[in-house]
């Protein structure tokens, strides 16, 4: 017995001795990066601060009090180098210096104030890009991110003397590390930043609630990506109830990407021994619109309170409560709308102004205020979270948690639309409901009888402080079960459509809907778009401003009212997608051709969109050019002993465009062949030309296309969703009808007709089968060369020209032009005889019922 | 205080459990509403006015802390 006793003695000592805990500590946070590369959480930056933090954590670990502060600003300006290297990080460093310095000059505080604001005024002109700035504009989004806000605050409690000063604790509060990575970071406030600093006794627990923390943000963002790759669509698709349902529904949802991401921060500052509050509490489940308040965003409503609503609020007091507490939640609201539009500035270069942007806050300010003053004038008893709760209090914080959630989750999907019109449009179905729909009615009545339980579970639970040891057994078992969600053996296990779904948490890049959008330059068109979309919003704070689409590039294209949408400007050159581009006389991405082929010369048009324009590679990298290379050097083309490939793709062009690029310059340069290289959004890119073209009222030259349009109902001036919507069903036909107009153009011309099939790098919405899209240009009479799995076997992540763009890179091309090569070569006879039927116009006939299959003639 | 506090916010919790360190703002017992009405018995009670920047978790996240922030204020 003794010797038990002097055993758990002895165990107890163990466990609680400081190199222990520490293994117990490093050997989580070993886990956490383990898990933050297998699920590419936050990219490869991230992937390199995390483990900048798992060694800065073990030295701090082990420090004397006095050097931790110090240690973390030295990190903390450490990680800014190494991120940005030595010369921007410099910059970024003496930029900041320089406005904490302005902060303490001895003025009084009032001079102070003003000089800051002249400093912030000359960086927000040097930001919009009115004065040229020395260094990169890759730092402004981190330096806006520091300083924007905090600056705020920071001048707030220098005002009021709220906590100490000294050059490192502002070193640390304003570079704190994890900052250089996200752009979104929480408005930590100054006066608590200071007063948690290593002031719990035992230490260990901190850092294991920074290590809870994480693995709760990483839990947030692995269901964000869930919900993120499979769930959103447009207005629209929205045919049918059920797809109304989801519409409303995925944009609230996609906030724990911004939930996930405050979690993971701010866990690492725990690491550091700053024990910051919670950034979210069970938000899903706030029972009332105040609740929802304080629930969502802690920080920001902690730095909304103290700089502008108590204030205003005593202020106002004297003047009476309730207009005290209307007011200042008024101002408030006002703040954050500004404040989000400020941020904005600083990440983007221009301010966010968007109607449902400004009625999505001023609908909330109502909700809250009016919820305020009922609170104010019934007040509701507090808990504890180890005490008891009445069973009738419970059930009715969860009705109300799931009022507050519907009328949430509705107002957010209209901020999150394109526009109120575009959100109002997608309700058109309900009017279309009928019996068909009622089996929704209990699936509903379902997920609403799940949602009260889940809130009388997290309402009723009596939270027991937990041990040291508890803490880590729960967040040991949560990383598991995240490390098993994502292993490619587990899902191997899964039917195949979960196992699709769950493949997708490791795609970190664009869901296929945002993909095929912004292939589109459907976004640029919006200018706007803000952190309600995260992920189209990291790639617009970080891609250079010459990735905007050719339609807003003036100086190298023309847009038109009808077809095509657009067109290069001939002798125009420029920086575009990082690369120079220039084009020839005659409006191509090409060398000068002349207007007849020389004698001997085989002539093929290349038409189609963006890739085929080898967009972000050099002319020379491009397909058209290495199989142009390649046949010449092979010596031609059967009894042609030259090739000439005039490359008329332009970004963005769907098959209406062609047709009438086709018409229009393609013919006059008399080619042999017409090579039209397709995807599988080919047919929602007639649908989205076509709905844009009735919403434009533009001139439309085909009357087969203004057929389709009375047959779908819309008329010239229809709404774009909506003429969309009622374009879709048609879209083979459409597509149809596109193709034959171009192969019988291509007849009478005598000109061979051929189609490319070439796959996208990553996925996309509205995609059409490929065994569709080829049927139906076989139907129209095309010879088809299908390049389905071009790039198998592949990273597609290697094979693109940059994180946020899949078109090909150089090496892409190579392996495009490779099966191109060989696909030509596979069809050479019926290529060449075409000259033999020249004179009696009957080419093409034959050729209808051919195809190559995929990898044919390689 | 503690009798406010357990009267006006916590009715029917055990006394036991509103120890002198139990956080208050940070521990969400306290929101802004509940706060200012906590703040405005302190006002009444011991004949002071606070300023907007006092109204925080550094003054009021506790009772040690609110006892401490009164009796600075009645110096």
């Amino acid at each position: 017995m003794a010797r038990t006793d002097a055993d758990t003695r002895l165990f107890a000592r163990v466990a609680d001795s400081t190199i222990f805990r520490y293994l117990v500590l490093g050997g989580q946070l070993a886990l956490v990066l383990w898990l933050i590369r297998w699920y590419k959480l936050e990219g490869q930056v991230f992937e390199k601060l995390a483990v900048l933090i798992w060694a800065g954590f073990t030295v701090n670990y082990f420090l004397p009090a006095r050097a931790r502060l110090p240690f973390f600003g030295l990190l903390s300006v450490f990680g800014i180098v190494a991120i940005f290297g030595p010369a921007q990080g410099a910059w970024l460093l003496t930029l900041g210096l320089t406005l904490i310095a302005l902060c303490h000059v001895p003025l009084p505080f009032g001079a102070r104030v003003a000089i800051v604001l002249g400093a912030g005024i000359l960086l927000a002109v040097l930001r919009s890009g009115r004065l040229a700035a020395p260094w990169s504009a890759a730092i402004w989004p981190v330096f806006g991110s520091m300083f924007a806000l905090r600056l705020v605050i920071y001048l707030y409690d220098l005002k009021h003397r709220g906590a100490p000063f000294s050059f490192w604790r502002s070193l640390a509060y304003f570079f704190m590390l994890p900052n250089a990575v996200f752009l979104l970071f929480p408005v930590v406030d100054y006066q608590t930043f200071s007063r948690t600093h290593d002031a719990e006794k035992d230490r260990t627990r901190v850092f294991q609630r920074g290590i809870d923390w994480i693995v709760r943000g990483a839990v947030h963002l692995v269901l964000y990506r869930l919900i993120y790759q499979n769930l959103p669509i447009d207005a629209s698709s929205v045919v049918d109830m059920p797809q109304l349902l989801r519409y409303l529904i995925w944009p609230f949802l996609l906030y724990l990407n911004v939930s996930g991401l405050f979690h993971l921060t701010v866990g690492m500052l725990l690491l550091f021994g700053f024990n910051l509050p919670e950034t979210h509490h069970l938000f899903y489940l706030a029972s009332s619109f105040t609740d929802f308040w304080r629930r969502i965003n802690i920080y920001w409503k902690d730095f909304m309170m103290k700089v502008f609503y108590y204030p205003a609020f005593f202020r106002l007091r004297r003047r009476g409560n309730n207009l005290a507490l209307v007011v200042g939640t008024f101002v408030v609201f006002f703040a954050t709308w500004f404040l989000h539009s400020w941020q904005f500035f600083w990440l983007r270069g221009s301010f966010l102004f968007k109607w449902n942007d400004i009625l999505f806050w001023t609908s909330l300010a109502v909700l809250v205020a009016g919820a305020v003053l009922l609170e104010a004038n019934r007040p509701m008893a507090r808990r504890l979270a180890t005490g008891e709760k009445p069973w009738g209090e419970s059930v009715r914080k969860a009705f109300g948690a799931l009022g507050v959630f519907v009328a949430i989750t509705l107002l957010w999907s209209m901020w999150s639309s394109d526009s109120v019109t575009d959100w109002a449009s997608a309700f058109a179905v309900v009017r279309q409901a009928d019996s068909g729909d009622l089996w929704l009615l209990p699936v509903v009545l379902g997920l609403a009888a799940v949602f009260l339980l889940a809130a009388l579970y997290f309402e009723r639970r009596q939270q027991k402080p937990l041990g040291f040891y508890r803490q880590v057994a729960r967040s040991g078992a949560m990383l598991l079960v995240l490390l098993l969600a994502g292993s490619y053996r587990v899902q191997s296990h899964l039917d195949k459509d979960m196992s699709v779904v769950l493949a997708r948490l490791h795609s970190p890049g664009l869901n296929p809907r945002d993909a095929a959008k912004r292939q589109r330059g459907y976004y640029e068109k919006l200018n706007d778009v803000g952190w309600e979309n995260p992920e189209l919003a990291k790639i617009y704070v970080v891609r250079p401003p010459d990735w905007d689409p050719l339609q807003y590039r003036p100086d190298l294209a023309k847009t038109n009212e009808g077809l095509p949408y657009l067109e290069l400007l001939p002798g125009a050159q420029g920086r575009f997608t990082s690369v120079a581009v220039r084009f020839n006389g005659q409006g191509m991405r090409d060398r000068e051709y002349s207007r007849q082929p020389e004698p001997r010369t085989y002539r093929i048009a290349l038409v189609g969109p963006s890739d085929a324009f080898a967009t972000g590679v050099a002319q020379e990298e491009g397909y058209e050019a290495l199989v142009e290379e390649r046949l010449n050097r092979e010596g031609g083309l059967g009894s042609y002993e030259r090739v000439e490939i005039l490359n008329f793709a332009t970004p963005g062009y769907t098959a209406l465009d062609v047709l009438a690029v086709a018409e229009r310059k393609v013919f006059a340069l008399q080619p042999h062949a017409l090579l039209y290289v397709v995807h599988v959004t080919d047919g929602q890119g007639v649908v989205s030309r076509l709905a844009q073209l009735m919403h434009t009222q533009a001139p439309v030259a085909y009357g087969g296309l203004m057929q389709f349009a009375r047959e779908a109902r819309v008329d010239p001036g229809a709404e774009e969703n909506t003429a969309a919507r009622a374009f879709t069903p048609r879209r083979e036909a459409i597509l149809s009808w596109a193709y034959r107009e171009l192969f019988e153009r291509c007849r009478s011309r005598s000109v061979v007709p051929l189609m490319a099939y070439v796959p996208l790098l990553g996925p996309r919405d509205f995609d059409l089968p490929v065994p569709t899209l080829l049927g139906i240009a076989r139907g129209a009479g095309f010879l088809t060369l299908d390049l389905s799995g071009v790039y198998g076997g592949r990273d597609p992540e290697k094979l693109q020209i940059a994180a946020w763009d899949d078109h090909p890179n150089a090496a892409g091309h190579r392996l495009v032009a490779d099966r191109l090569h060989a696909a030509i070569r596979t069809v050479e006879g019926s290529l060449w005889r075409r000259d033999e039927h020249r004179a009696d116009q009957g080419t093409g006939a034959r050729l209808h019922s051919q195809g190559v299959p995929p990898g044919g003639g390689s | 205080m503690r009798a406010y506090i357990l009267k006006e916010f916590l009715p029917g919790e055990d006394p036991e459990q509103l120890t002198d360190s139990l956080s208050l703002i940070d521990g969400r017992i306290l929101d802004s509403l509940a706060t200012l009405r906590l703040v405005a018995f302190l006002e009444e009670a011991f004949g002071f006015e606070f300023a907007a920047h006092e109204v925080g978790a550094q003054n009021l996240d506790n009772l040690n802390l609110i006892a401490g922030f009164v009796a600075s204020k009645q110096k």
